[in-house]
């Protein structure tokens, strides 16, 4: 009864305990010290979850040119895909909480979990197209060093202050018509996760940007980016709080530069 | 201490002596902060020129405490402005119950007559025009006043201010304050406020946020629902005590052009916080710390669940139809619920309502009406009416706030329940009836001439309804 009440009271419950368990089973995962997998010396702690499968992109670019061989291919795309989607969870799933209890709420009750999985679908769908499709690439093609973190970060924080950042978050509030039944029910929820995704990505790409630059302490600045894109979309005043987000990006970019420069 | 009195029953020259401070406040420089038009402006604007401008407070919990703290500043500026012109040092602003009788629910005559803008600072052009055969507000056309006396009854009725999620309460939803994607209007906010808005300004000022403040009537309105809050208050109601409604601070300029601040809680009481009452309502205390109330001011319940939903529909100022299809575990739910001993209410929900602006339409909501109703077979089947006032800025706020979809929700549980077995509801669903409500219509014109007039196809800016949906909890 206990179990069925909270259900009724927190209808998302699940998708906000996957988000618990995502970040669980991430900082496992990095804290097990895969490095081995690249045959790199460092810990995965130093190395950066988006490294792994960079490094499968980049072993897939060179074979044939004196590469390693595709046992490293595979053992890293196998290793670091799964870290990507978990990744993207654990980010995504606690500024999505809103929007996932919208759904659930406001479809027929007895297929409350099946539209919001359909959500999730979409939604998770366009952020995972997104780190595979540009932060990979991104990551891959970046040297993940101070200088080009710092860049990253001070573009974030700039973004912060432009009029299109601030329309993307207010459509990260946008809700849309969720049909009762059959296919319909099931496009209007996947159709709004892509929208609703879609608005997300547009409004922190840039965070998301620099955090694919990170080369150090992965899961501080993960953990860092998903308070702000959280805060920014339960704040009250959110064309102010943006704002005002731009000044630890900044001082971040800063802490960054000096690091490197005196390392 | 100033006394806000109904605006018929003044005897001296309280109006005359507001058309001289309205005249005073029309001829000061628009940049001035206690001109007539920058005040205006602090509710709405089409321009951002100031600071201030475009500040009103729709759909949340700060809707009544805003728009009681603007009127205060405002009163305080216009009796100057009285002074000015030579008049009495106790004005107080007079306050419109177009709810009393079919009398009361017409435009005073000093806001209509004489009909020139240039000698009566009064009057406005831009009201509700005549319509097929109905004249228009500044004809005298009363406004549907048993309607709005019924909506006021039942805003008073409610007992608290935030209320569940479904519905609303008296004051409003927590808004920005909950992370929701969809508006929290009040009861009293969505009737009588944004109807009367509509009914008075169709095709006008008063229907339009940007606008509404210019015309003089505005400010009598909202007296009339800042009464409405105080009533509400002296009946022993509670207000939200969390620190995110009562010490959140707004801004106004005060009656010498300087910023001033309040918080809604320190407007709690008329009397003792701002220095004036209502001749009919008792005070309320309440300015110090609040009392336990026997209903809180807002209880965390589990949200309603959604049992039916049929399609969206489109409104274009005539009478449209939609159909709630039941599966039949929901047509099992749902006459569960409309047995008197259940203790759950039906709720019909106009889900994501969007529009580029407001058509000025109030539109009364039936359920399960038959073809070709007469005015009894309409009052039995009214679940409530619905307008769209602020709908512009929902998903474009001008003020540094989320977007908040707009949807309605109307209680039809006793409706259900007063229809016959035959009625209720039919197998295959519920079935929702939209039709534009009128003024008044004159005396002599026939029932049948009046109820044609409402049904008269129209073409006017689409009001997009996305789902319309039926809930249990």
């Amino acid at each position: 009864m206990t179990a069925l009440r909270a259900t009724r009271q927190r209808p998302a419950l699940w998708v906000e305990a996957g988000a618990v368990f995502s970040w669980l089973l991430l900082a496992v995962a990095m804290g097990e010290g895969r490095g081995d997998a690249s045959g790199g010396s460092g810990s995965f702690w130093g190395e950066g979850p988006l490294w792994i499968c960079t490094t499968g992109l980049t072993h897939v670019a060179t074979a044939g040119h004196g590469g390693e061989g595709p046992t490293l291919q595979v053992a890293a795309l196998a290793t670091g895909a799964p870290i990507l989607g978990l990744m993207t969870a654990a980010m995504m799933l606690p500024t999505a909480m809103p929007v996932v209890k919208h759904v659930a709420v406001n479809s027929l009750y007895w297929r409350r979990q099946r539209a919001t999985l359909e959500f999730l679908c979409g939604y998770l769908g366009i952020w995972l197209g997104f780190t595979a499709l540009v932060l990979l690439p991104l990551s891959a093609a970046v040297p993940a060093t101070g200088v080009t973190l710092a860049v990253a970060l001070t573009i974030a924080a700039a973004w912060q202050l432009t009029p299109l950042k601030w329309r993307a978050l207010r459509a990260c509030h946008r809700p849309s018509p969720l049909p009762a039944h059959g296919w319909r029910a099931t496009a209007g929820a996947v159709r709004f996760g892509l929208r609703n995704g879609a608005a997300c990505v547009a409004s922190c790409w840039a965070m998301m940007a620099a955090v694919a630059l990170v080369s150090s302490s992965m899961l501080v600045w993960m953990a860092a980016v998903t308070a702000i894109v959280t805060l920014e979309k339960l704040s009250q005043k959110p064309r102010q709080t943006a704002r005002r987000v731009a000044l630890p990006l900044v001082a971040a970019a800063i802490g960054v530069a000096l690091a490197t420069v005196v390392g | 201490m100033f006394v806000r009195r109904e605006v018929r029953s003044l005897s001296d020259d309280t109006l005359a002596e507001y058309a001289a401070g309205v005249g005073v406040m029309k001829k000061r420089n628009p940049a001035d902060k206690t001109s007539w038009w920058y005040q205006a402006a602090i509710h709405g604007s089409q321009e951002a020129a100031d600071d201030l401008y475009n500040q009103c407070k729709h759909g949340s919990w700060y809707f009544l405490a805003w728009h009681r703290m603007y009127l205060y500043y405002f009163e305080r500026i216009v009796r100057a402005a009285v002074v000015e012109a030579g008049g009495s040092e106790d004005w107080a602003l007079p306050y419109w119950n177009y709810a009393i009788d079919r009398n009361h629910s017409t435009l005073p005559d000093g806001f209509r007559k004489p009909d020139d803008e240039a000698t009566n600072p009064l009057f406005v052009a831009l009201r509700r025009p005549p319509e097929l055969g109905i004249p228009g507000i500044n004809e005298g056309a009363g406004l549907p006043w048993e309607k709005l006396a019924e909506a006021e009854a039942k805003a008073l009725a409610r007992p608290q201010f935030i209320g569940d999620t479904q519905v609303g309460g008296f004051g409003g939803g927590r808004g920005p304050a909950e992370p929701k994607l969809y508006s929290q209007t009040g009861v009293v906010e969505l009737r009588p406020h944004n109807n009367v808005h509509n009914l008075v300004g169709k095709e006008g000022w008063m229907a339009d946020e940007d606008a509404a403040a210019k015309d003089p009537i505005f400010w009598l309105h909202h007296a009339n629902i800042d009464r409405i809050w105080a009533q509400w208050q002296s009946d022993g109601n509670q207000n939200p005590t969390e620190g995110a409604w009562r010490d959140e601070p707004f801004a106004f300029f005060d009656v010498d052009g300087g910023e001033d601040h309040k918080t809604p809680g320190q407007v709690l009481d008329t009397v003792t916080d701002l220095e004036y009452a209502y001749d009919v309502v008792p005070s309320a205390g309440g300015g110090g710390e609040p009392e336990e109330a026997a209903v809180p001011a807002g209880a965390a319940e589990p949200d309603p669940k959604v049992v039916a939903a049929g399609d969206g529909l489109i409104l274009t100022g005539g009478p449209e139809d939609v159909s709630v299809p039941f599966e039949q575990r929901a047509q099992a739910e749902v006459e569960e619920a409309s047995r008197e001993t259940d203790p759950r209410d039906l709720y019909l929900n106009i889900e994501d309502i969007e529009a580029k602006m407001n058509p000025g339409t109030v539109y009364a909501v039936y359920v399960n009406l038959p073809k070709n109703p007469n005015q009894e077979t309409l009052d039995a089947h009214y679940a409530g009416s619905i307008s769209f006032f602020g709908i512009e800025r929902t998903n474009d706020p001008r003020a540094d706030e989320h977007p908040h979809g707009l949807r309605y929700s109307l209680e039809i549980g006793d409706l259900l329940r007063s229809l016959g077995d035959g009625e209720r509801y039919k197998e295959e669903g519920v079935h929702v009836t939209f039709r534009p409500e009128t003024l008044e219509a004159p005396e002599g014109m026939a029932e049948t001439e009046a109820l044609a007039i409402a049904e008269a196809p129209k073409e006017e800016s689409p009001v997009q309804i996305g789902r319309v949906s039926l809930s249990v909890g």
